[in-house]
């Protein structure tokens, strides 16, 4: 099967510790399909989205195979990955660090196209323009000759978005688009991605540490912990359904509105990074379900139900989950 | 942009009135009467004393005097030398031109060597990078006339390239003749701002919005220039700017150096000869255009960063 983007088995290896910061990640995107990659801090979410586009620390190994639109991309080199980059647009976290503070809007938005399309400074304001309509931005005209400074958070991510769609991409890449927004902002913005993804048919790979939000734009859902992907699933049963113990315990983590608690739920220990996990399962040490054998063997991931999880115990532990 | 023009002229300005102030009280400051000073030690004929006098207003008080003395040296009167008797603004504009291109040369010596080996030891870092961190460590410590010494020394004296005294004639022959000074001039100054270079560069280039260029596949050369080195334009120019405005005084000893005739080198004649119309005069072009200078300075970093004018407020 050849989809939009598939990792197989990748692998990163920074410098320094031993462990690799991305453990054996399998996950596929099918045209126009949205999967939601979810987890704690450290759990190797923005470092997936950077081994795609091949933006890795100096240094880092990478094994596995990752391919876009079935080209693979760790062959590539000079013009051939720039233009892979071109298509394959990244939304950054916090829009006021990734846009170049000291240049217009107008310069940040037309930048890409007038590199690769070798269009004219007016056509190709022209399409920055109707683009920014699209994403919210009224009175494009003037945005483009206001500097990052000028506007507000929101507006900026709004703007990087309008960059990102500028490509024509058929892949976006978002990584915590809104985390850096206040939460009004947030839900506009998202609401914004949504239907300007679905309207374009286009594939998304959303990283969020939000479960629900991934839920609510996403097909599919992606769970990591330290570097490894725990469950996969489509968002609704994988939210309502869980299959791994950690997937279970981060939804029972999220304060609910309608019961009252006295304490909320939490998860004991600490989030491990990738190079710390242990030789069996790397949430053995925090899991409520733990046997001895969670010890011995990494699980693999494997396909179960309507998807794949990462747990020996999957199959009996989803009647505990129900209740 | 206006507004801040507006209030930059007018910072401009009162500067230049402090400034000329402290150059004028300098007579009244001076050991002796203004009169004693004015004439240099010399015993003068009674006529030349009433012609003093009434040049200076010596009669009136400190602050006419001032005032007097202002009014003419903003119509371009600046008196008349005691040695030479001829009118200071013509001595003065005689030999401005050679200061004023030594300066020129030594900026761009400055801006195209300093920026230059900076960005080579920001993209090239190892041996490159340590090369040139240790050489400008050493050059930057290196005054201008020792520098000017070492050049003579070595392209004059030694391998015979280029002149090492006068100011030639004609424009080839001219700019033969100012080489050696220029680079002696600038020497130290381009280390540091080859140092600065490399520092900002380097910071920029682990910036993410460098990331995000690079995330969109924009070849790396303009990755670097419209991204790293254009965000590094403000400290860079700054640091230039100050150490051109600085030149402008140290021009004094590089031009005694290699005897040109410029308006450092005549400072210095008129100091030793009591010439004090002219020290005044000269005083008060370069206090002048050490501030212009740093003005435009100041105007050309608000142009290259927007966030600049943000802090009128604050």
């Amino acid at each position: 099967m050849t989809g939009v983007l598939d990792l197989n088995g990748l692998t990163v290896r920074l410098p320094g510790p031993d462990r690799p910061v991305l453990d054996d990640v399998s996950l596929s995107i099918a045209e126009g399909e949205a999967l939601g990659l979810v987890g704690e801090s450290g759990s190797g979410k923005s470092m997936t989205v950077r081994a795609i586009v091949r933006l890795l620390p100096a240094g880092a190994q990478v094994e596995g195979v990752v391919r876009v639109g079935g080209v693979e991309v760790g062959s590539l080199r000079g013009a051939a990955l720039r233009e892979l980059r071109a298509v394959v647009p990244v939304v950054f976290q916090d829009p006021r660090a990734h846009i170049n503070p000291v240049r217009t809007i107008g310069d940040f938005l037309t930048e890409g196209l007038r590199t690769h399309r070798r269009l004219s400074r007016r056509s190709a304001e022209d399409r920055a323009v109707r683009l920014l309509d699209e994403v919210g931005v009224a009175d494009g005209q003037r945005r483009l000759r206001q500097y990052p400074h000028e506007l507000s958070g929101g507006l900026l991510q709004r703007v990087m978005i309008a960059a990102a769609l500028l490509a024509e991409p058929r892949l976006l890449l978002a990584d915590e688009p809104t985390t850096a927004l206040d939460v009004t902002t947030q839900a506009e913005v998202m609401a914004a991605v949504d239907e300007l993804r679905r309207e374009r048919g286009l594939a998304m790979l959303f990283i969020t540490h939000d479960l629900e939000l991934a839920a609510a734009v996403c097909d599919r859902t992606a769970v990591m912990y330290a570097g490894r992907v725990m469950e996969v699933r489509a968002s609704a049963s994988l939210h309502e359904h869980p299959l791994h113990p950690y997937t279970a315990a981060l939804a029972a983590a999220r304060p609910s509105l309608e019961r009252r608690a006295d304490r909320l739920a939490t998860i004991p220990g600490r989030p491990l990074s990738a190079f710390e996990a242990p030789d069996g399962c790397a949430f053995a040490d925090r899991c409520a379900h733990i046997r001895e054998r969670c010890r011995e063997e990494r699980p693999a991931l494997r396909p179960l139900g309507d998807g794949q999880v990462a747990c020996v115990r999957a199959e009996g532990l989803q009647v505990v989950f129900r209740d | 942009m206006a507004a801040y023009l507006a209030r930059r002229a007018i910072m401009l300005a009162a500067t230049l009135v402090v400034s000329s102030f402290v150059v004028f009280a300098g007579l009244s400051v001076a050991p002796g009467n203004p009169l004693a000073t004015l004439a240099g030690g010399r015993s003068l004929p009674p006529d030349s004393v009433r012609v003093l006098v009434e040049r200076y207003h010596l009669d009136e008080p400190f602050l006419v005097q001032y005032a007097m003395w202002l009014g003419n040296a903003v119509r371009g009167d600046l008196g008349v030398s005691i040695v030479l008797r001829q009118d200071v603004s013509d001595l003065i504009a005689s030999r401005a031109g050679t200061t004023i291109a030594l300066v020129l040369y030594a900026a761009l010596i400055v801006l195209v060597a300093g920026v230059a080996f900076g960005l080579l030891a920001a993209l090239r870092p190892g041996i490159v990078d340590s090369l040139v961190v240790i050489s400008t460590a050493v050059v930057v410590a290196i005054p201008p006339f020792v520098a000017a010494i070492v050049l003579i020394g070595v392209f004059a004296v030694g391998l015979r390239w280029l002149p090492a005294l006068g100011n030639g004639s004609g424009l080839w022959d001219g700019i033969r003749h100012l080489t050696l000074p220029a680079f002696a001039l600038a020497a130290s100054a381009t280390a540091s701002v080859a140092r600065v270079t490399r520092t900002s560069v380097r910071e920029q280039l682990d910036r993410e919005h460098v990331q995000t260029a690079i995330s969109r596949g924009i070849p790396y050369a303009a990755v670097v220039r419209r991204h790293a080195l254009r965000n590094s334009a403000v400290p860079i120019s700054t640091l230039a700017g100050m150490t051109v405005a600085s030149m402008i005084a140290l021009a004094a000893v590089v031009e005694r150096a290699f005897g040109l005739n410029g308006l450092g080198a005549y400072l210095v004649s008129a100091v030793l000869s009591k010439d004090f119309a002219v020290v005044q005069g000269i005083s008060l072009v370069l206090v002048a255009s050490f501030v212009l200078v740093n003005t435009l300075v100041d105007v050309g970093a608000a142009a290259l960063d927007p966030r600049i004018k943000l802090g009128r407020r604050s």
